[in-house]
């Protein structure tokens, strides 16, 4: 539903409509390490700050790929943790492929009781021998004997989901 | 005489009384746009967003999808130019009920210039697949739209005015979204105009009348969906067409009107508008006159 670069806004949308109906319950935002290129995402940051949205749980997927290559080699974060506390968000990094570190970092969000977010560390088509980290899959689909291939992958690596 | 944008504060006001889930947005121009009438009335209901009117736009779409009847404002250069993406794909593609409230419309803006005088958003917003558009005429115009725009779902944009428009309309006139109101029945010619220019077309009339020339006026307010019948009606009972508005002549009421007529009923069309050119900076009034929006320049097209 959401175009790149345009996710946080709306979700601080749903989290302010929470916030003034006294509404419980979280607002959960995934955005891509290399959409945040947009200027709306800092703008979002702020307006995030602004309203203390405590309600809005922002997730950045960073894999460090985009579609012309390396998030680091076209528009560098560098820090992006640091970057994003700069906004007056409590900001964590995890290893986005460990379920047990998502929900730990969700739970210690919503005791921070402020506006946060939490940086996952992902491999780009984990997993899957051909597609892991290589640009080329971020905008392609697999054919009939890529899919066998790929679903032979996961179920020999038992694909760990903890 | 009030500006459309002044009658919108006031609407706000009113309708923000009623209803509590009416939330208002802006983007560091509360003052300009007049939702500075609502923010001091109901200033938990009010979020300026600051200078980021595509995060605006986002912030307003969500607390939209989340059932609350929402406004959001700025200039209209703002709305339709900085946010159009944001308008295209988070309000219209996802169907958000939302109402895109720009001020600041046209040449009209006055001495702020080119750079803030929007003279391509009727054009931007018209190709939105879905998006409604609406410019009314009037302060009493304003408040009706706006009222049936609280029931019409999906995204709307309304076209306001910053200067003081006189009042044509009574509390007995009628809006509907596809509607548009005819003064008069003269079959010499008809003028098609909207927001601003309604007020310069009546004045036009007037003139006429005094020549012998029975004209009438088409306030066509409903932009999108456009009042087809009422355009080829005219086409047919009056010899001669004109169209005038504070915007490009480019994907303007001028074309709108053409593509009906050449769809419709194939007929010259006399298009009174901004020319592939930007406005000026200066007194609105001068500039109306600097761009021929006045009655003097309407009566000479029929004149010649």
């Amino acid at each position: 539903m959401v175009h790149f670069g345009q996710g946080l806004s709306i979700a601080n949308g749903m989290g302010l409509a929470k916030k003034i109906s006294n509404e419980k319950g979280y607002v959960y935002c995934l955005v891509g390490d290399g959409e945040i290129e947009e200027g709306q995402f800092y703008e979002a940051l702020m307006t995030m700050n602004k309203f203390s949205l405590s309600n809005v749980i922002l997730f950045i997927d960073k894999n460090n790929l985009q579609i012309d290559g390396k998030v680091e080699d076209i528009k560098s974060h560098r820090n992006l943790k640091k970057k994003i506390e700069s906004f007056g968000l409590y900001t964590q990094e995890i290893n986005g492929h460990s379920f047990d570190e998502i929900k730990k970092a969700i739970n210690k969000a919503k005791e921070a009781k402020m506006p946060s977010c939490i940086i996952a560390n992902t491999i780009k088509g984990k997993g899957i021998s051909f597609m892991e980290n290589e640009v080329a899959w971020h905008g392609k689909s697999l054919n009939d004997e890529e899919y066998k291939q790929a679903m032979k992958e996961l179920e020999e690596n038992d694909y760990e989901i903890n | 005489m009030k500006s459309t944008r002044k009658a919108y504060g006031e609407f706000l006001v009113e309708e923000g009384k009623k209803d509590n889930d009416i939330m208002v947005f802006d983007a560091d121009l509360a003052m300009a746009t007049c939702t500075n009438m609502f923010k001091n009335e109901y200033p938990n209901r009010h979020f300026d967003i600051g200078i980021s009117e595509q995060d605006m736009i986002g912030t307003a779409c969500g607390m939209a999808l989340s059932g609350k009847k929402v406004f959001a404002s700025t200039f209209a250069i703002f709305m339709a130019g900085r946010a159009y993406e944001q308008i295209r794909n988070t309000a219209a593609y996802s169907h958000v009920n939302i109402n895109l409230c720009a001020t600041h419309a046209g040449i009209a803006v006055g001495e702020d210039g080119p750079t803030h005088q929007c003279i391509e958003d009727i054009a931007l917003m018209n190709v939105i697949p879905t998006m409604k558009v609406l410019c009314p005429a009037d302060d009493i115009s304003t408040k009706k739209i706006l009222k049936f725009c609280l029931n019409e779902s999906g995204p709307k944009y309304i076209r306001l005015g910053r200067s003081e428009v006189p009042t044509i309309y009574n509390d007995e006139s009628n809006f509907k979204l596809g509607g548009s109101n005819v003064f008069g029945t003269g079959t010499d010619g008809t003028i098609f105009a909207v927001g601003n220019t309604v007020g310069i077309a009546l004045e036009a009339k007037e003139e006429l009348a005094k020549q012998g020339k029975d004209f009438r006026v088409v306030d066509l307010y409903s932009i999108k969906p456009v009042d087809r019948n009422t355009i080829v009606n005219c086409a047919k009972e009056t010899d001669i067409l004109v169209s005038i508005e504070d915007h490009s002549i480019i994907g303007g009421i001028g074309s709108i009107v053409s593509n009906v007529l050449c769809e419709e009923y194939p007929k010259k069309l006399i298009k009174i508008g901004i020319e592939d050119r930007f406005g000026k900076s200066g007194n609105y009034k001068e500039l109306y006159k600097l761009f021929g929006f006045t009655k003097e320049h309407i009566m000479e097209n029929f004149n010649n």
